[in-house]
């Protein structure tokens, strides 16, 4: 036997057998129960009012590193290994580099600009944090990736966070010029453009739907949602006027202003349930469009899945007064991961680490555009 | 030296890829001894990180180990040999350090936020007036002409208001002159039905339509001019936009997501605004009546213009001057005085009538207040 002081000069190289490592068909599987997470939720909220917020990175990070630790692909657990002070100091580095310049740049036109050259501006703005927001998300994905190790293996986002900003700007004006009907295939292309360039170690993500994908009724849902969504719209303008609520609105009647709310809560479930199929067909024609070392992912998630969850949510939601956020952010992620499928053979002693470490810090632009996600 | 008669095992990844071999384990005063595929290696106990413990803290299911010199390493080892580890290094293995690390995080944090919470609800307000009075004139009047210009895109100006204007400017520079305003008055009517006044930067003025149609006589439209005009004499406007800049910013800045501690904290924050606020009109409500004196113009019209305008405010509005809430059910409720945007309507009032005097003399003559009445009569 030799014995050397470090693991790293072990230099042990592909020391595992290769029948062991070689794995058909993987489970994933996520136990996380609900009261850990109403605590985590619970305490980060309480801790967030005396620490001016500052406290959610660290009770973010704690959230993920339990989500991840109770989540299993063939029982083996996913490990996240980021940390509350990268997320700090990636939204102060944010704030100081892009937030506050883009802010006082807005600011600065709201002052010295007249009303028309400020008319002028106004759609340019909008345009920046369009492109800004795509670029966060982008970049908080690379973040995302970068901390999270599946069998001491870490994952990697590789691109551009400005080509994916300028893309989201252009996909987000041709579904608006569509009237959103470009909006799926916009989706589905700007999952392909973050998913082809992620990476498990050195094995890339492959972005192809197969037959079952697409099959999916991506459009079919959408039309449905889009029909629906018009029809609930124009109902709920129909009754407000029809009932005389804007008039009373207007001279600041709180009665109107409780019907409308009060309209509002069907209105918003009506459009949900439009939604949750077209969700879940996209969500398969997504999942089942990755591949990566052999294996191919699918979902086998369901409208009915996501309706139960959903409003059982929104209940967990209110009824712990907010703070069951975090635990109701745990229960779509476990539904997600109850509902991938991961099949195909792999050789794990073959998937090399990536050399990408990832960023020192991370999410600080998605933070302050509050688009930063718990997962 | 520990020396446990059946040696643990783990699973050890290498970080250089995703296989893993199985590994006997042996515990040493001085480190961790991995032994497998014939092969040796040793982790010096002092470069130990615990990186998870899964299940209970002091009963896991497994807990994965690794070291500083080999951040990718893993061992992953099965929770029946937490004990024996946690014998070899107490520290690491106390069950209760992340609770006691976490307590001073927090503490460090609440004492950083307690500095911010300083600048931003005590020091950005108090640097707001020096600020405010170090900023040159001729920037705020171009800020306040902007503001103008762009809020008229929203609330228009009422049509025919040109006579109107001519006539009420001398008397407007009058009240300006003798109140030592500070800046030229540029003033103008829009077309919004609630009755309301208020004043910009750089001593752009507006009255609502509403306004004209509340108030009983000009005595009572001029104390509300006024009272707007001291705001600008005291770049009240100014002010707010440093304190509404450096507060929402940084609020802005800091606080991001949409979770209830966001909402608590700017909640906060609107309340301090609230109590400047409130400060600001008790300012210009004490120089506007002696202004009213000063000119001969009764102190008391301010009292009835108030009283004239809650009558024709919808309710719950900002010209209600924020005091009731009708609930549904005709149910109004008094806002507690610390939720409100103005100070108590009654002291106001008040304060008004006690400085009652009648009137010495007229702005416009009855058939120029006439014309200034209906402004805004075309929209």
């Amino acid at each position: 036997m030799t014995e050397i002081s470090s693991g790293r000069d072990w230099g042990l190289g592909p020391v595992s057998q290769p029948a062991a490592t070689t794995t058909q068909d993987l489970k994933v599987a996520n136990d996380s129960t609900i009261g850990p997470m109403l605590w985590i939720g619970f305490y980060t909220s309480v801790l967030g009012f005396f620490t001016f917020t500052i406290f959610r990175f660290w009770g973010r990070t704690q959230f993920r590193r339990r989500l991840w630790s109770e989540t299993t692909v063939g029982d083996e657990p996913l490990e996240y290994t980021g940390r509350g002070m990268e997320l700090f100091l990636g939204a102060v580095l944010a704030i100081l580099t892009v937030m506050l310049p883009t802010i006082g740049s807005v600011v600065a036109a709201q002052l010295f600009l007249g009303a028309a050259a400020f008319a002028f501006v106004v759609p340019l703005i909008y345009l920046v944090v369009f492109f800004l927001i795509g670029a966060a998300v982008f970049l908080a994905r690379r973040y995302h990736l970068s901390r999270t190790t599946y069998r001491g293996v870490r994952f990697a986002q590789t691109g551009s966070a400005t080509a994916y900003g300028l893309k989201t700007l252009g996909y987000l004006l041709l579904t608006v010029l569509t009237l959103g009907w470009a909006g799926p295939w916009a989706r589905i292309r700007l999952s392909r453009n973050l998913w082809a360039k992620a990476c498990y170690g050195d094995e890339k993500f492959e972005f192809a739907p197969d037959e079952e994908a697409k099959r999916q009724p991506v459009y079919l849902s959408f039309a449905l949602m889009w029909v629906g969504g018009v029809a609930v719209y124009v109902g709920l303008i129909y009754t407000i006027y029809s009932l005389g609520l804007n008039d009373r609105i207007q001279s600041g009647d709180l009665g109107a202003i409780g019907i409308v709310y009060a309209l509002l809560l069907p209105a918003g479930i009506l459009i949900a349930v439009f939604s949750v199929w077209h969700e879940a067909a996209i969500t398969r024609r997504i999942t089942g469009s990755l591949s990566v070392a052999g294996l191919r992912l699918s979902s086998k998630i369901t409208a009915w899945d996501l309706v139960s969850v959903m409003i059982t949510n929104v209940l967990l939601v209110i009824f712990t007064l907010g703070f069951g956020f975090m635990a109701a952010q745990m229960r779509l992620w476990k539904l997600f991961a109850n509902r991938l499928r991961i099949e195909g053979t792999i050789d794990f002693a073959k998937i090399q680490q990536n050399a990408d470490r990832g960023p020192k810090h991370g999410e600080g632009m998605a933070d302050g555009l509050d688009i930063a996600a718990n997962f | 030296m520990l020396h446990p008669k059946s040696p643990p095992t783990g699973q050890y990844f290498d970080g250089t890829n995703a296989g893993f071999i199985s590994v006997d384990l042996t515990i040493g005063a001085d480190g961790l001894r991995l032994r497998g595929a014939e092969r040796e290696i040793f982790w010096p106990r002092r470069e130990w990180v615990l990186v998870s413990v899964i299940g209970a803290a002091r009963a896991p299911h497994s807990f994965r180990l690794s070291v500083k010199s080999d951040p990718d390493a893993r061992l992953v080892v099965d929770g029946t040999h937490f004990a024996e580890f946690a014998a070899a290094d107490p520290k690491l293995f106390d069950p209760d350090r992340g609770t006691r690390r976490m307590a001073g995080l927090v503490l460090g944090l609440v004492g950083a936020s307690a500095a911010l919470l300083a600048v931003l609800f005590f020091g950005i307000p108090a640097a707001s007036g020096p600020l405010a009075r170090a900023t040159s004139r001729d920037l705020e009047a171009q800020m306040g002409r902007n503001m103008t210009s762009q809020i008229n895109l929203i609330m228009r100006p009422c049509k025919d208001q040109d006579e109107a204007l001519a006539l009420l400017a001398p008397a407007l520079n009058r009240l300006a002159t003798a109140g030592e305003v500070g800046f030229p008055i540029e003033f103008r009517f829009v077309s919004v039905g609630v009755p309301n006044a208020f004043a910009l930067p750089g001593g752009q003025v507006m009255a609502t339509s509403g306004l004209l149609d509340a108030v009983g006589d000009q005595d009572q439209f001029f104390a509300v001019i006024a009272h707007e005009l001291n705001h600008v004499k005291r770049r009240h406007g100014m002010q707010a936009f440093y304190r509404n800049l450096g507060l929402g910013l940084g609020l802005e800045l800091v606080t991001g997501g949409s979770g209830v501690a966001q909402q608590g904290v700017t909640l906060a924050a609107q309340v301090t605004q609230l109590r400047h606020t409130r400060n600001h009109e008790r300012e210009a409500d004490r120089d506007a009546l002696a202004l009213l004196a000063a000119e001969g113009l009764d102190p008391a019209a301010l009292a009835r213009a108030f009283e004239a305008i809650t009558a024709r405010a919808p309710v719950g509005d900002e010209a209600d001057e924020g005091v009731r809430l009708t609930l549904p059910g005709k149910v109004r409720v008094r806002i507690p005085d610390w939720l409100r945007s103005h100070p108590d309507l009654d002291e106001r009032i008040s304060a008004a009538r006690a400085l009652a005097k009648p009137a010495r003399t007229r702005l416009l003559s009855d058939a120029d207040w006439a014309t200034v009445k209906s402004a805004c009569a075309n929209g």
